[in-house]
């Protein structure tokens, strides 16, 4: 199995606390893969150094081969690296299509002055941005909303919203910042098949940040643990769950 | 570059630096706590030294509205320093009244705070202007007492001179910035006022009356700008009711260049541009003014959060 | 109506040109960017306009040219302000919040000091007898009319376009933007200078409408006004900076009876407006629009 994202000895530390110390992961083709750990175990620094809004102090990225550290967020994003965030950051004053439309516009061909004057080829632009951008709305199920501001929705229709947006960079990897924060069970199970859904239906990577465990033994190919900026443990769900380190930092009681 | 030229720069740099610092400090207090720039900052200075003027002096000019009304009685200048200062801390909290704290009760948008503060900044200085004329207040040469104006020495045969009134902006304003380090460092109220800077909701929650606290800090603001205003009123003089919002812009590149809401971040900054002003060769004097704002651009560009700033981390 | 114009023509004038001054304030605003640059590059503007319409070196291009100089002005200080609102936007545009708007603060001052220096612009006391391009105040609308709308007609094309909703998704969460691909120092620029640019067309525009220019056109107080036509009128649609220049340019006209009180009062009306109207009067419109709406449909 190929690597498409490798993370190769990443270590960041802010103010002499180590976030992150020699963490290294590989995510293929197609692949599933959880990422659990106590609060403050370094998962979302991990994203961020993926995505290009932390720099490690050490260690490389890589999307699909191509070198990405230290590339601006734009640009790595850009290539194919999308993801949600755990407080989610939606622009809150635009509608729910401006939203999609705004992750859209990296496929964008026309400039700003083919807009500004109505050029036919930046009208004909818009219109297919637009349909994609309904087509992503529906899948998520809000294309019933479109024009209304993204800062009206329900804490669970904005978790979505964000993964359609996501979705409009037209992404090669989704990272998911613990997309189930928040949802009642039948919610979450909902949404681990949605996400089963996505990724097979556009050949999706998925790296996932979840606290639920049972959530991320139930869908992922593989797992990693997270503590204290270590890595502690990669492997099968099943492996995972028998693995010492693992139980006696994190599990605990509930394996 | 004789050595004269260069002690005497450098204690004309030293007084006025020290006076922008005090200055600069009432910006910095107000930015820990609402992080917020207060515009009307300028024109409190200003106020002050109109009052300390009128304190002192006892009558109020040709022009304005009080021409030829005078005081049943007047102060000696220390005095009068003091009360004109704390008038001008009662005129901060009117600044906090009228143009923050409707806002913040309405958690509007930062930026409306600058437009409101600048409206209140407009008020003051045009009902400066209406009272007391536009025209131009000068200490009388007296105003100390039977001090000599200057105290001259020599260095290396060429003589250096000392103001008096450097002498007195230098020692108030050292005796000020030493007494405000002490009461935020040691005293129970600059305790509670640190923890309200760090975070207003947790100050909240134990038992800090916030309000009761931004309005005493906008107190102290105001007394630190009028009692500038007073000092730099008496050795420049007071060009007119505009007088502050030269100065206002400075504090702002004082308080920049040291990094926003750092205390020893304000005195560095105040000390930095005026020995940068004092320092400048006398060719290029025009170009004073244009001295606080070069120093500024230069260290936004090369270090964004000032001399003693803090990075901040972006959250995510 | 003769007498209407000829008292209040300049007033009308003067209330479009500041209009222009409250959109380039408006641009970066769109980013989420305040910039209180716009005064420095509508008094360079200015003494371009200036010099070029006094200087004697140009008096036979002058000549030659007859009513093509002004133009010829207008794209003088259209280049100047871009290439200097990119050497300026470029640095300062990474910075956040309060710094940026500080910065160009520093910018404008330095700016004022630099002009008062520079022989060529007249000291202290300026360039005045600026040749005229009409005889009467009013027919400048003919200058800042057109810029007027072609200012506004970009502003709300804006909102329609892929472009512009970048640009105002960095105003919503600078670094959401940029995590879904948003190169946001280029979209940032981009209306800082396009900002730039037009404060720089209206100085150049306005040398000959005011007659005389000096380093008082690009005080701070100038440049404060500019930001306050936008927060007044609201900073949310393009004729927030429009309603807010007409109401504040014509108060300190309506309140010239109570003379010199009127400019206290200006302050009371700044300060009643951030507190009543925190949307800007386009915002309390739409409001109110709304709730009357509302109120139909109720009814109905």
């Amino acid at each position: 199995m190929s690597a498409i994202l490798s993370a190769e000895k990443i270590t960041r530390s802010f103010g002499g606390l180590l976030a992150l110390s020699d963490v290294s992961l590989e995510v293929g083709e197609g692949e599933l893969v959880g990422l659990i750990g106590p609060n403050g175990a370094g998962k979302t620094t991990f994203f961020n150094v993926l995505t290009g809004l932390t720099r490690p102090d050490a260690g490389q990225v890589r999307l699909c081969g191509q070198d990405i550290t230290g590339l601006r967020p734009d640009r790595i994003a850009a290539l194919g690296l999308a993801r949600t965030f755990q407080n989610i950051r939606l622009f809150g004053n635009m509608s729910l299509l401006d939203n999609v439309l705004v992750a859209g516009q990296v496929h964008a061909r026309c400039g700003l002055m083919a807009g500004l004057v109505g050029l036919p080829s930046g009208r004909r632009e818009e219109r297919t941005a637009r349909t994609r951008a309904i087509e992503l709305l529906s899948l998520v199920g809000l294309a019933d909303h479109a024009l209304a501001p993204a800062g009206s929705l329900s804490y669970g229709d904005r978790r979505r919203l964000e993964i359609a947006r996501a979705l409009a960079l037209g992404p090669k990897v989704l990272l998911l910042d613990e997309p189930a924060a928040g949802m009642n069970p039948a919610e979450k199970q909902g949404l681990a098949e949605f996400i089963l859904g996505i990724k097979k239906a556009f050949g999706l990577a998925v790296l996932l940040i979840e606290h639920h465990v049972p959530l991320v033994m139930g869908i992922c190919d593989r797992v990693a643990v997270l503590d204290f900026g270590q890595l502690l443990a990669v492997g099968r769900p099943e492996d995972i769950r028998k693995d010492r380190a693992v139980i006696s930092a994190y599990l605990g009681g509930t394996a | 570059m004789t050595p004269a030229w260069f002690i005497q720069s450098l204690l004309n740099g030293l007084s006025i630096g020290s006076v922008y610092a005090v200055f600069a400090l009432g910006y910095t207090l107000v930015f820990s706590i609402l992080g917020i720039i207060n515009f009307a900052h300028g024109a409190v200075f200003t106020l002050g030294a109109y009052l300390t003027y009128a304190l002192a002096v006892g009558s109020f000019g040709l022009n304005g509205l009080l021409a030829g009304v005078s005081l049943p009685f007047t102060l000696p200048f220390f005095p009068a320093l003091l009360l004109g200062g704390f008038l001008a801390g009662l005129a901060g909290m009117a600044v906090e009244r009228l143009a923050f704290r409707p806002l913040r009760r309405r958690g509007a948008d930062a930026l409306l705070a600058l437009v409101s503060s600048l409206g209140v900044a407009l008020i003051l200085v045009n009902l400066i202007q209406y009272l007391a004329g536009a025209e131009i207040y000068a200490f009388p040469a007296d105003v100390f007492g039977g001090l000599p104006p200057a105290v001259i020495f020599r260095v290396a045969g060429k003589p250096v001179a000392v103001r008096t009134a450097q002498i007195i902006l230098f020692a108030v304003s050292l005796i000020m910035l030493a007494g405000l380090m002490w009461a935020i460092s040691r005293t129970r109220a600059g305790k509670a006022l640190r923890a309200v800077a760090e975070n207003t909701d947790t100050a909240a929650l134990l038992g800090i009356n916030v309000n009761l606290f931004i309005l005493g800090t906008f107190f102290l603001s105001g007394v630190l700008g009028g009692m500038a205003g007073t000092l730099i009123g008496t050795s420049y003089g007071i060009s007119g009711p505009y007088f502050g919002v030269a100065y206002g812009l400075k504090g702002l590149a004082v308080i920049v260049l040291g990094g926003l809401g750092s205390i020893p971040g304000a005195v560095l900054g105040g000390l930095v541009i005026g020995l940068g002003e004092a320092f400048l060769p006398a060719d290029m004097s025009s170009w004073k003014e244009a001295v606080p704002f070069v120093l500024l651009f230069a260290v936004l560009l090369i270090r964004p959060q000032g001399l003693l700033g803090e990075r901040m981390e972006q959250k995510v | 109506m003769d007498v209407f114009f000829s008292s209040y023509g300049f007033l009308l004038a003067m209330v479009v040109q500041q209009a222009l001054l409250g959109l380039s304030v408006y641009y970066p605003l769109l980013a989420g960017q305040l910039s209180l640059a716009s005064i420095g590059f509508y008094s360079l503007g200015g003494y371009v306009a200036a010099i070029m319409g006094t200087h004697p070196a140009l008096a036979a291009l002058r000549e030659s040219l007859g009513f093509w100089m002004f133009p010829l002005e207008w794209l003088c200080a259209l280049v100047l302000s871009i290439i200097l609102g990119l050497a300026v936007g470029l640095p300062v545009l990474r910075l956040r919040g309060i710094y940026l708007a500080l910065a160009t603060i520093a910018f404008a001052q330095v700016v004022n000091v630099t002009v008062l220096n520079m022989p060529i612009a007249g000291g202290a006391v300026g360039i005045f007898a600026i040749p005229q391009a009409f005889d009467s105040r009013l027919a400048y609308l003919f200058f800042f009319g057109p810029l007027l709308v072609l200012a506004l007609a970009v502003a709300f094309r804006l909102e329609r376009i892929g472009p512009g909703r970048v640009i105002l998704s960095i105003r919503e969460d600078e670094l959401a933007a940029a995590a879904m691909g948003v190169p946001t120092t280029y979209y940032k620029v981009l209306p800082f200078v396009w900002g730039c640019a037009l404060a720089g067309v209206t100085g150049a525009m306005s040398a000959p409408f005011l007659n005389t220019w000096n380093a008082r056109q690009g005080t701070f107080d100038a440049s404060v006004a500019c930001l306050a036509y936008v927060l007044i009128g609201g900073a949310r649609s393009p004729w927030g900076p429009v309603f807010g220049a007409a109401l504040l340019v014509s108060l300190p006209e309506v309140l010239r009876p109570l003379r010199d009180s009127r400019m206290i009062l200006n302050g009371v009306v700044l300060v009643l407006a951030c507190v009543y109207l925190p949307r800007g009067i386009v915002g309390a419109f739409s409001s109110l629009s709304r709730r009357m709406r509302g109120v139909k449909e109720a009814a109905s």
